[in-house]
C-alpha cells in the first residue's frame, strides 16, 4: 500500500506549516533586529527578564528564532524544528498571557514594523494554536518515508535476500 | 481528510487569523483621535518610530512615551 491521499495532504500541510512558521520567525527576528533598541526597551519591562541583561536575552530570542526557522526549512531537521517551535510558542503564550492579565496595555514586543502592539487575546490564541500545531506535526509520522511505525505502509524487501529464499514463499 | 489533517487545518487557520488580527496596525494617532477632548499634536523622536506623543486635553499638553503610549486610552 502506498501513500494515500490523506497522507499526501498531511505531508503537504506539514511542508506548508513549516514554511509559514519559518517565514513568521524570520520576519519577526529581522523586525526585532531592525528595531533593536525598542525591543530591548520592551524586554526591560518584562517581569521575567533580568533587568541587567535585556540585550543578551533579546539576542538569545532572535538567535533561537533564526535557528528554529532554519531547522524547519531543512527536511532532515524539520521534526526537531517543530518541537522547538512548539516550545517557543508555548513560552511566548505564557509571557503574553502574563502581560495580558497582569500588565494591561503593555507592549508584547512581537512586531514593531506595524506599530508597538499591545499584548492582546489574539496574541495568546495565535501562540497557543502555533504551539499546538507544532506539537501535532512533531508527533506526525508523515514526514518519514513509507516505513511507518503503524504498519500502514509498504515495507520493501531488503535487497540482499538470497533469490532462492524468495522462491520458497508460496 | 482524516481527523489529524482536520486538526492541522483548523489550527493553521486559527493561528493565521489570530496572528493577522494581533499584528493589525494600532496607531496611537488613530486611538487618540477617537478620544473626546483630546487633540493629536504630533510625535517627535526617532526616524522610523515615534518616541513621544503629545496630546492636548482641555488645553493642557501632555507628552507620553510611545513605548508606553497605551497609557493614552486611560485618558478616557
Amino acid at each position: 500500500m502506498s501513500w494515500n491521499s490523506a497522507d499526501r495532504t498531511m505531508n503537504m500541510l506539514t511542508r506548508l506549516s513549516a514554511y509559514a512558521i519559518s517565514t513568521l520567525l524570520i520576519a519577526t527576528g529581522i523586525d526585532k533586529l531592525s528595531h533593536w533598541f525598542q525591543f530591548v526597551r520592551v524586554l526591560q519591562e518584562y517581569p521575567v527578564v533580568p533587568a541587567s541583561i535585556p540585550g543578551a536575552v533579546g539576542g538569545l530570542v532572535v538567535a533561537v528564532e533564526f535557528l528554529i526557522a532554519a531547522s524547519l526549512l531543512i527536511g532532515r531537521t524539520r521534526r526537531t524544528g517543530f518541537l522547538l517551535a512548539g516550545g517557543l510558542f508555548a513560552v511566548f503564550s505564557g509571557v503574553v498571557l502574563h502581560l495580558l492579565l497582569m500588565r494591561v496595555g503593555a507592549s508584547c514586543g512581537c512586531m514593531f514594523a506595524f506599530g508597538d502592539a499591545r499584548a492582546t487575546l489574539p496574541h495568546v490564541i495565535g501562540n497557543v494554536c502555533g504551539a499546538a500545531l507544532c506539537l501535532v506535526l512533531w508527533r506526525s509520522n508523515t514526514q518519514l518515508p513509507p516505513h511507518r511505525a503503524d504498519g500502514g505502509a509498504t515495507v520493501a524487501p531488503p535487497v540482499n535476500i538470497p533469490h532462492s529464499s524468495l522462491e520458497r514463499i508460496p | 481528510m482524516n481527523g489529524k489533517t482536520s486538526v492541522v487545518v483548523v489550527l493553521l487557520l486559527v493561528m493565521t487569523l489570530a496572528l493577522i488580527g494581533a499584528m493589525m496596525p494600532e496607531q496611537a494617532q488613530a486611538k487618540t483621535a477617537a478620544l473626546p477632548g483630546c487633540k493629536y499634536v504630533g510625535c517627535t523622536g526617532g526616524s522610523d518610530e515615534c518616541l513621544t506623543l503629545t496630546v492636548v486635553t482641555n488645553g493642557i499638553a501632555v507628552s507620553y512615551h510611545c513605548y508606553s503610549s497605551y497609557r493614552v486610552p486611560q485618558l478616557q
